[in-house]
């Protein structure tokens, strides 16, 4: 979750707010953008604000969302209101945790063409110095080819401390955006949060993954044959046309 | 010594480790110090413009105790080097030490051999200390031991440090910073113009360490 979020509902309760009410629109397939990730954030808003007095709708239009978004909607909300201004109870409403373990793998997006950077088992240097290359040469601002750099750094420590070898790092130059993706042999993390709420310690993967959803435009992750995938992608979010 | 043929008398002196340093004690840092000091002295008074000593240091870094004196002592002679006309040039024996051992005293100082410290942590004239290389998981711990034994002074509730040749420093590095700001009740003022610094303060909110562009 934004930490700037929590900063400013903290600003709120220290100013004495006994209730704050948020209205977040959520971006789905209906207005152009993948919907995994943030069906996963419906789930993991409910305790990201545990912390604060907090009152939240989420608005979704019925005519422009997918049924496969309003299905998803509808276990990850306590209650609903409809269109004639009901506000019902939702007997489909579950678990956060439960519904986070039933998300799908994913497949891991298939590319335009192979990758410009292939490394086996780079040390986190090489691979800040890899990825910086390639990023130097795409079409992303400096910071965002900092925010890359970041990320796969991250991404390379986690798989040495966390997962398995062999490491395997690629990064896909696509013009305003880059993808890199760093798979290690492990399952990856169990934490059905991870990345989507900063651990409470400092220092551990889980903040360090959460760091990663912050700086990238888009972050996924894969578990397939070859292990745990983590793809982050800082520029324009979504497939490379 | 061959090619000093032509050098004037005392320009060049070679000594044994053992009469510069007892080489089973551990060094004494401020002695050494002022031992160099006098020397450079010495130097000055008989007509030379300064002195430069080249030292095989392996027997004085053997124990984890020696180097962390050691280590302690080359940031305190570095200093003395960044305002007076002496310059050394310490070797230590990678394949006797091992690197990590080598890493102990090559991070303090300002150059070092490619490979043989991930980040250099060293006396500047402008700053309460110099910080180079980079900063990042694996160079975390010896980093923490490093700041540790630079003696940082404050300026105006700031320690200053002169980060114009830092290429990269993680989220633990900047909260190893914090928890020193913490400890010493200051300020840590990281003088860099690294991007990735100032997003990652901003983004984590990390008290007690403020980025700042070099002017």
């Amino acid at each position: 979750m934004r930490r700037r979020t929590a900063d400013l509902l903290a600003d709120h309760t220290a100013r004495g707010a006994a209730q704050i009410r948020v209205v977040g629109d959520v971006p789905h397939p209906g207005s152009g953008v993948s919907w995994e990730e943030w069906a996963r954030y419906e789930a993991a808003v409910h305790h990201a604000f545990d912390d604060f007095p907090i009152w939240g709708m989420c608005p979704y239009d019925t005519r422009t969302a997918p049924p496969e978004v309003l299905a998803d909607v509808q276990r990850t909300h306590p209650r609903i209101v409809t269109a004639d201004g009901e506000h019902l109870i939702n007997p489909d409403f579950e678990d956060p945790v439960g519904f986070l373990g039933t998300r799908p793998t994913m497949p891991f997006p298939v590319e335009p063409g192979p990758p410009v950077l292939d490394l086996a088992d780079p040390t986190p240097s090489g691979a800040r110095r890899a990825v910086r290359d390639v990023a130097a040469a795409s079409l992303l601002t400096p910071d965002q080819v900092d925010d890359l750099v970041i990320a796969a750094s991250e991404a390379v420590n986690n798989a040495m401390r966390h997962g398995a070898p062999p490491i395997r790092l690629r990064v896909w130059n696509c013009g305003r955006r880059v993808v890199a993706a760093v798979t290690d042999a492990g399952g990856g993390p169990k934490d059905p949060y991870a990345g989507l709420l900063p651990a409470k310690e400092s220092a551990t993967a889980g903040l360090r993954l959460w760091m990663t959803h912050q700086i990238c435009n888009e972050v996924t992750v894969h578990r397939e044959d070859e292990g745990f995938t983590i793809r982050m992608v800082v520029g324009k979010p979504g497939i490379s046309a | 010594m061959s090619g000093l043929d032509g050098a004037r008398p005392g320009a060049v002196d070679v000594e044994s480790l053992l009469s510069t340093y007892r080489t089973d004690a551990v060094v004494q840092p401020h002695d050494q110090v002022r031992a160099y000091a006098e020397a450079t002295t010495d130097a000055l008074a008989s007509g030379f413009t300064g002195l430069r000593v080249a030292a095989e240091v392996t027997q004085l870094v053997r124990s984890p105790e020696q180097r962390d004196a050691f280590a302690r002592y080359e940031h305190l002679i570095d200093r003395y080097m960044t305002s007076e006309p002496f310059s050394a040039m310490c070797a230590y024996d990678r394949s006797e030490l091992g690197s990590a051992a080598v890493a102990e005293t090559a991070c303090m100082h300002p150059n070092a051999t490619e490979g043989a410290a991930p980040f250099r942590l060293h006396a500047a004239t402008d700053a309460a200390a110099a910080l180079g290389g980079e900063v990042d998981l694996l160079g975390l711990d010896l980093f923490v031991r490093a700041a540790g034994r630079v003696d940082l002074v404050p300026d105006g509730g700031e320690v200053v440090l002169d980060a114009s040749e830092l290429t990269f420093i993680d989220h633990r590095g900047l909260l190893a910073l914090a928890n020193l700001a913490r400890r010493l009740g200051v300020t840590v003022v990281l003088r860099t113009s690294l991007r990735t610094a100032h997003r990652l303060v901003d983004l984590l909110g990390i008290q007690g360490v403020r980025v700042e562009r070099p002017a």
